[in-house]
């Protein structure tokens, strides 16, 4: 467990000792940026409880930020490199309050000149998040390529792929023989598509639709027919312990739709308010999740 | 005592009023929104109308980079300017335009660019920057002798005009209807004023403040 930990750990300090190296020869002249959100996210089913008797709503307060620098590589090539931190604090299931932090590389090129070009951008993040209930520390890996077009001067749209992956510091011990216990470690692929349309000078109305097929982490009591499907199984206390709970890891397919409005009060100064719908179906006759998510932001950006 | 004009989008209303007799001529102009609001960033441009016009001295203006805003937003200039465009940033930008009055690029710099650009041909030039898309300034071209830009209280004023006849007209980034709409002929003596009211487009530029979910910027 311990070399576990320390291989993550080391992978962390790597990439942030990686990110402020690169950093630091361009400080002086790159575009630095600093952004800075504050929100409140309402979630009605935070255990991915397939049954709705085990449903369990919570909301969240959250702070981020994010600081780095970008570079033009070339006249088309940019390379932004920053450092993020976020802090999610949850009303009710307190172990599920957390704090993230880590680096994010992104390497954004136009084809061509002008602001109605198409573009793509590679892009990699590593957040080391820190949860109360301590089993569920780790590491959350995200790298994808996003491809956009501004197709009008209201309307832009981009596509998405990307890979994600969560590795939790600690194993827990076994509670099934011959069953593993890494229960948080999740990962999938998942396929995006976003379009933006700006109602006024000031207002983005935007509609995304992504794809996920992974596996994912769903908490129940105690269940022999979820248990069938799982590849890895882990106590779970932190929405209560009567009945016990354990997180299962199950694999499934997720739709995932979202609307938002994006207001803007100034050129550094937005508020943003979303509807999320998440529908995960599992494999077999075991059926399925649904997750219905709003939230409310500020947003800052240098 | 204004008189609307029908069947133009950008309505031009005008008050021609004689006022009392200086000795230099001078053309003061008011351009107002739809709403009533005060137009700052309005060209007001007189031409005589018997051609005789005096001869462009050579001129070089400026057109700043501060904030990745361009500074200003608008900037008159007669035909034959040369403009140079420094990057008071301590970032490179890329500077563009594709309007046929003039297409150039000034790829990624720092600094003053060594040459300006030479403005030889009537007409608007929308300017962009390759690295931050939402800025945007123009740059408006004119053969005329006499122009100004309205500043924050929709007002302009024209000096150096000598007793004539004049065509004079107004142009703005965002307003709907074409220049030729708002045009009036006058007969210049002393200090005249005019007053315009322009119905205006919304200007969408591509988002500067965070969105989440969007890529588009770093």
């Amino acid at each position: 467990m311990k070399s576990r930990t320390a291989l993550r750990l080391s992978h962390g300090l790597l990439l942030l000792a990686c990110s402020g190296a690169l950093l630091a020869p361009t400080a002086a002249r790159a575009d630095w940026l600093l952004d800075a959100a504050a929100g409140y996210t309402y979630d009605d089913n935070l255990p991915n409880a397939l049954n709705d008797s085990d449903r369990k709503a919570d909301s969240a307060l959250s702070a981020s930020v994010r600081a780095g620098i970008s570079e033009q590589l070339a006249t088309n090539t940019g390379l932004t490199l920053a450092l993020l931190a976020e802090q999610n604090l949850y009303l009710r299931y307190s172990g599920l309050t957390n704090f993230g932090a880590g680096a994010q590389a992104r390497l954004r090129h136009k084809f061509g000149l002008g602001a109605d070009t198409p573009w793509a951008a590679l892009s990699a993040q590593a957040l080391h998040r820190n949860y109360h209930y301590d089993y569920r520390d780790g590491w959350q890996y995200d790298a994808g390529l996003t491809a956009g077009k501004r197709l009008s001067e209201r309307l832009s749209v981009q596509g998405s792929v990307h890979y994600d992956r969560y590795t939790a510091d600690r194993l827990q011990p076994t509670i099934l023989p011959g069953f593993p216990t890494d229960a948080y470690d999740v990962w999938g692929w998942t396929f995006g598509a976003r379009a933006a349309y700006a109602i006024t000078e000031s207002d983005l109305l935007s509609a995304a639709y992504a794809w996920r097929n992974g596996t994912v982490t769903a908490i129940t009591p105690r269940d022999p027919e979820i248990l069938e499907y799982s590849s890895a199984l882990a106590r779970d206390p932190v929405f209560g312990t009567e009945p016990p709970l354990v997180a299962y890891r199950i694999a499934g397919k997720t739709d995932i739709v979202s609307l938002a409005w994006s207001h803007a009060f100034s050129p550094r100064i937005s508020m943003t308010m979303s509807y999320l719908y998440r529908r995960t179906v599992a494999p077999e006759d075991l059926g399925g999740y649904y997750s219905n998510v709003v939230s409310i932001f500020l947003g800052y950006s240098r | 005592m204004t008189r609307p004009r029908s069947r133009v989008l950008a309505v031009a209303y005008a008050v021609a009023l004689l006022a009392t007799p200086v000795h230099a001529e001078q053309l003061r102009a008011l351009v107002r929104d739809a709403a009533g609001k005060p137009l700052p960033n309005a060209v007001v441009v007189a031409a005589p109308k018997d051609g005789k016009v005096p001869p462009a001295q050579p001129a070089i203006e400026v057109v700043d980079q501060i904030d990745k805003e361009f500074v200003p937003y608008v900037k008159p200039v007669r035909v034959g300017t040369q403009v140079q465009f420094p990057n008071k940033d301590n970032i490179r930008h890329h500077v563009y335009s594709f309007s046929p009055a003039k297409k150039f690029e000034l790829p990624l710099y720092r600094g003053t660019p060594a040459q300006p650009v030479l403005f030889d041909k009537v007409g608007v030039v929308k300017l962009g920057c390759n690295i931050h898309d939402w800025m945007l300034a123009y740059i408006y071209v004119t053969d005329a002798p006499y122009f100004a830009k309205t500043t924050g209280d929709g007002r302009a004023h024209l000096d150096g005009l000598t007793r004539g006849s004049y065509r004079v007209w107004v142009w703005h980034p965002r307003m709907t209807g074409a220049e030729a709409d708002t045009s009036r002929d006058i007969d210049l003596q002393g200090t005249m004023s005019l007053e315009w009211k322009l119905v205006l487009s919304a200007e969408f530029r591509p988002p500067r403040a965070p969105v989440p979910g969007d890529a588009g910027y770093r």
